[in-house]
């Protein structure tokens, strides 16, 4: 018998066989109703998300989720010190740190600096672009070189996602993908005032002494890639191993970064032997000319 | 070591902390009105605690963002401050690093 031409018999139970299987997996015993399709939609979104955040542990972080966890932490670091009131200030901070980071392969991001209202000595990156210096760093800077020194080696934190590898590293990594999304509710805003501070307390915690040593090594192409004299960084350095290390004002600082003495150690080693024939053009008075009109109160 | 650095190094380190003794913010009532807000959040600083315990801060946040630079200003602030862009290699990771 050919075996497309199938007896009556036989195609009968094959016929019985699939009205079987199709109203086992078409049509639930229940019935069929549009709950279901609510269930298998809140399903696919939480696939969705667990794929964005497997997405996010992996690495994949995109550019807009970054710049979203960035604000995020941001925002709760400002939380902790505010902006220094001073639009003159402000303002020149972000045209150095704009200025400096359009050296870098990452032009695109909304680069963003501010000076925190805080006595202690200390910077901070967060990803996304979001920098700031404390008051009490910036007092201690000489001239401009040593401001975009600084805010060099903070922009090559962002560069290199420091911060979100720090994440990922610790036990928050489950929620990054959640730091990613706004906030829209109030249960929702509950979870992200968690997921802020397990971002913030990086801060408290520092990063790897390793992405240090890193942001020191970048910072100060950067900063000579932006016409800046790259041993300024070594300088500001310098000047807080002068300060003393019982002084509170560096308690954070000094737990979360190398000791001063190695990065010195280690950059001018690097610098000796990759920038000793750099062209370093002379210093401009700017940032003494800033430090008169915020003393004026303009 | 690179010779005649202009910033000076450990002296310029005691002259910037006899500054920051003098305050350049603390006449400025600009100031003033910050360190009122940071007080009446509890901070008096930036210490390992208030970081743990920080609240976000969204209109702080978004105040920050209005002062962000545009490209071209920044250009031209750099161009006024005769500071012209280099074309440099990043330097090899180091030991420290690994």
């Amino acid at each position: 018998m050919p075996a497309n031409k199938l007896s009556s018999p036989v195609r009968s139970i094959k016929r019985i066989l699939f009205m079987t299987l199709l109203m086992t997996f078409s049509v639930p015993s229940s019935g069929f109703d549009f709950g279901d399709l609510g269930d298998l939609a809140k399903k696919a979104e939480k696939l969705k998300e667990k794929s964005k955040q497997l997405d996010l542990v992996r690495g994949k972080v995109k550019k807009k989720d970054e710049i979203n966890i960035g604000r995020n932490v941001m925002s709760g670091l400002l939380g902790a010190a505010p902006l220094v009131n001073n639009k003159t200030l402000q303002d020149y901070v972000n045209r150095i740190g704009r200025w400096v980071a359009l050296q870098s392969d990452r032009k695109d991001l909304p680069w963003t600096f501010g000076v925190i209202n805080s006595p202690n000595v200390n910077a901070f990156a967060a990803p996304g672009g979001y920098i700031v210096l404390t008051r009490g760093l910036y007092e201690l800077l000489e001239n401009e070189d040593q401001l975009a020194g600084v805010l060099a080696h903070e922009i090559s934190h962002v560069i290199e996602k420091h911060h979100l590898d720090a994440i990922k590293d610790s036990s928050q990594k489950e929620l990054l993908g959640s730091l990613a999304v706004k906030a829209t509710d109030r249960k929702h805003r509950e979870k992200m005032q968690k997921l802020v501070n397990a971002g913030v307390q990086i801060y408290a915690r520092g990063l790897d002494k390793k992405y240090e040593f890193g942001a020191d090594r970048r910072g100060v192409v950067l900063a000579a890639r932006a016409g800046y004299d790259p041993y300024a960084l070594l300088d500001v350095l310098t000047t807080l191993r002068s300060i003393n290390t019982s002084d509170q004002s560096m308690a954070v600082f000094l737990n979360t970064h190398p000791p001063l003495g190695d990065r010195l150690q280690n950059l001018e080693s690097l610098m000796d032997r990759h920038l000793h024939d750099i062209n370093i053009p002379p210093s401009n008075q700017r940032l003494q000319s800033v430090n008169r009109k915020i003393a004026k109160g303009s | 070591m690179k010779q005649g650095t202009s910033s000076g190094g450990f002296l310029s380190g005691l002259a910037s902390l006899s500054r920051k003794a003098s305050g350049l913010f603390s006449s400025s009532e600009a100031s003033k009105k910050s360190y009122k807000a940071t007080a009446t959040i509890g901070v008096r600083g930036l210490s390992e605690e208030e970081i743990k315990n920080a609240k976000a801060d969204i209109r702080e946040l978004e105040k920050m963002e209005r002062f962000r630079a545009s490209n071209k200003s920044a250009k031209s602030y750099a161009s006024e401050g005769k500071r012209k862009p280099a074309k440099l290699a990043h330097i090899p990771r180091s030991k420290v690093e690994e």
